[in-house]
């Protein structure tokens, strides 16, 4: 007879923490932004207009960002993040890190930017773009 | 939206029905949620193979219904020649614990439900993980189909996985190709939709096999578990998974009631659908062999062996074909065998992943008491012991085909742990939640199996 009441009492328990839990769930939900946010869209927008200018559509284009710049301050996460937001904004072009490529596209603060001039500034024919992007194409080729 | 993924639900519902002909009307909602998840297979495996060879045109729909109208054909020539008529199915009466607990099985569900949709409206490309591998392969194929190959690139950096199965990233392509637009809604429904029918399928083969109030205890337990529910909105691989791990479990527990050899063969189609959506899904395939050989051993295991690898063989050759022809190789097994072999003696690298194995039986499910986490495996065991039922000759079968299974499969994922290339508190870290998520829904439903129901439990004495 006691093993009835705890079977019955477990089953109480289990809907009623279900119960809890689906509607501190469905409350937690509101700390992720607003509904009218939406990062990647604002992402896809800045890169809208760099993307137009790359004279192809399938292949490798070179990325460098603040942690490529030496002494430029940056957070890894928030680095990494923009790494692959803009692999998925490029889709189908592959983006690879550093500047070996013909094309290249720098994402990079103004303290960054000014800092990576200086040192590789005279190799690219470097396009600015709104936002701290760049188009570098490696000159002479 | 629903419509991009109409005609290949209908082919999986009718093809569902053609492998196994049961009219039982709960056998037949179970049907339409297997065929959720077998059509959408069914599909993605099409359009992997019209791209191959037809990249580039856009007529993929004309596949589609040909499809459906093959399978459709099939089977109306089958009930044509069926000797058992259809019965019409009588109205059960329900008792009051039943209404009670399915009254509250549906408020939680639109509860998470709404959930779900205000997940999806906040993060409307997915989850990090959706943009990084899934959606991304998706754009990858359908922005430049005629280079589509360039998708698999092995100068495309590993984080982005370019070697994971297609499972999602076709049906996207297929989705948007259908629809003439990359719209972000395509991949928003399939996610939801195999959430859906998660749930739909766990539900549905409890009311086949056990009774409507475990049924509805089901929902209550599956949808009221936060992980579960917020997987179905962040568009990953993980619930689709486990919607095909939980469809091949009940199908062999199906198979130890009714002795069908057609259940054994979705089980085959259901566990080769596993390995096109996840890697870990080939581990599932062999944990699905070993299962049906191990818990019919004394039942000529091999025959049974035959009928699961007739419904594997399908799509488990595209997957290999992918894997072996197409994919760049796998950053995870990237390591070489004499440093895996080093990593593997080392017992410091076992002790950890044993500690965060524990910690995540502690804490899995999203459950919370007093701001402590309360594991819902835990509380599934603890239910367990307080309300099982004596065990009979098929719930044996079940249990031990179930055991192996979970067995092979943990396994599998512990030897990724020790093999891994990636620092092994970040890799245990990022995906130990997503492993357990895998393996929920059919720990949960070989529970609800072996205990008795609320029916029983709450029936007055005699």
């Amino acid at each position: 007879m006691n093993l009835k009441w705890f079977q019955r009492g477990i089953i109480i328990l289990i809907i009623a923490a279900s119960l809890y839990a689906s509607v501190q769930n469905l409350l937690a939900t509101r700390s992720l932004g607003s509904v009218s946010d939406d990062p990647v869209a604002d992402w896809e927008k800045r890169f809208a207009q760099i993307k137009a200018k790359i004279p192809f559509e399938r292949g490798v284009i070179g990325y460098i960002s603040d942690a490529n710049v030496p002494g430029a301050s940056y957070d890894a996460a928030n680095d990494e993040g923009e790494y692959v937001l803009t692999q998925y904004v490029l889709a189908p072009l592959i983006i690879k890190r550093g500047t070996s490529q013909e094309w290249n596209i720098a994402n990079l603060d103004k303290a960054a930017f000014a800092v990576w001039s200086k040192t590789n500034g005279s190799r690219f024919e470097v396009t600015p773009f709104k936002g701290g992007l760049y188009l570098l194409h490696r000159a002479g080729s | 939206m629903i419509l991009a993924f109409l005609v290949p639900i209908l082919t999986g519902g009718l093809l569902v029905h053609l492998i196994w002909p049961e009219h039982g009307p709960r056998f037949l909602i179970f049907k339409a949620f297997l065929g959720i998840g077998i059509g959408l297979g069914i599909n993605s495996l099409s359009y992997f193979l019209y791209m191959s060879f037809f990249a580039g045109q856009h007529w993929f729909a004309v596949v589609q219904i040909a499809e459906l109208l093959g399978v459709l054909g099939a089977a109306t020539w089958q009930e044509r020649h069926r000797s058992e008529p259809w019965r019409r199915p009588a109205l059960e009466r329900l008792s009051r614990v039943q209404t009670i607990l399915l009254g509250l099985g549906a408020l939680i569900l639109l509860i998470s439900l709404a959930s779900t949709a205000s997940y999806i409206l906040r993060r409307r490309q997915g989850d990090w993980d959706a943009w990084m591998m899934y959606n991304r392969a998706a754009r990858f194929i359908y922005r430049d189909q005629s280079n589509w190959l360039g998708s698999f690139s092995a100068q495309i950096d590993p984080i982005f996985h370019a070697d994971y199965p297609l499972f999602l990233a076709m049906n996207i392509a297929s989705g948007w190709d259908g629809l003439n637009s990359e719209t972000p809604h395509v991949p928003m429904v399939q996610s939801a939709m195999l959430a859906i029918a998660c749930a739909g399928l766990f539900v549905s083969a409890l009311a086949c096999m056990k009774s409507v109030g475990q049924a509805a205890f089901g929902l209550i337990l599956l949808w009221g578990t936060p992980a579960v529910v917020n997987e179905g909105a962040r568009e990953l691989a993980d619930l689709p998974l486990a919607y095909f791990f939980l469809a091949t479990v009940i199908l062999i527990s199906l198979y130890v009631l009714h002795r069908k050899a057609g259940l054994l063969v979705l089980a085959g189609i259901t566990a080769g659908l596993a390995a096109w959506v996840k890697n870990e899904g080939s581990v599932f395939v062999i944990a699905a062999a070993a299962a049906i050989v191990i818990a019919f051993l004394r039942q000529r295991p091999w025959r049974l062996l035959s009928w699961y690898g007739l419904g594997l063989i399908v799509p488990y050759s595209i997957v290999l074909y992918f894997k072996l022809v197409l994919a760049p190789p796998s950053d995870v097994l990237s390591n070489g065998a004499a440093r895996s072999l080093a990593q593997a003696m080392d017992i410091a690298r076992h002790l950890e992943i044993l500690q965060f194995f524990g910690r995540e039986l502690l804490v899995f499910g999203g459950w919370r008491l007093l701001s402590l986490p309360v594991g819902m495996i835990l509380v599934l065991l603890v239910y367990f012991l307080l309300t099982r039922v004596p065990v009979t000759k098929n719930l044996r079968l079940m249990i031990t085909a179930m055991a192996v299974l979970l067995a092979v499969q943990l396994a599998g994922y512990y030897a990724v742990y020790v093999i891994t290339p990636y620092d092994l508190t970040w890799h245990l870290d990022y995906s130990i939640e997503r492993i357990f998520l895998q393996v929920f829904p059919m720990i949960a439903f070989a529970i609800l199996m072996a205990t008795q129901t609320p029916e029983n439990i709450f029936a007055a004495p005699s």
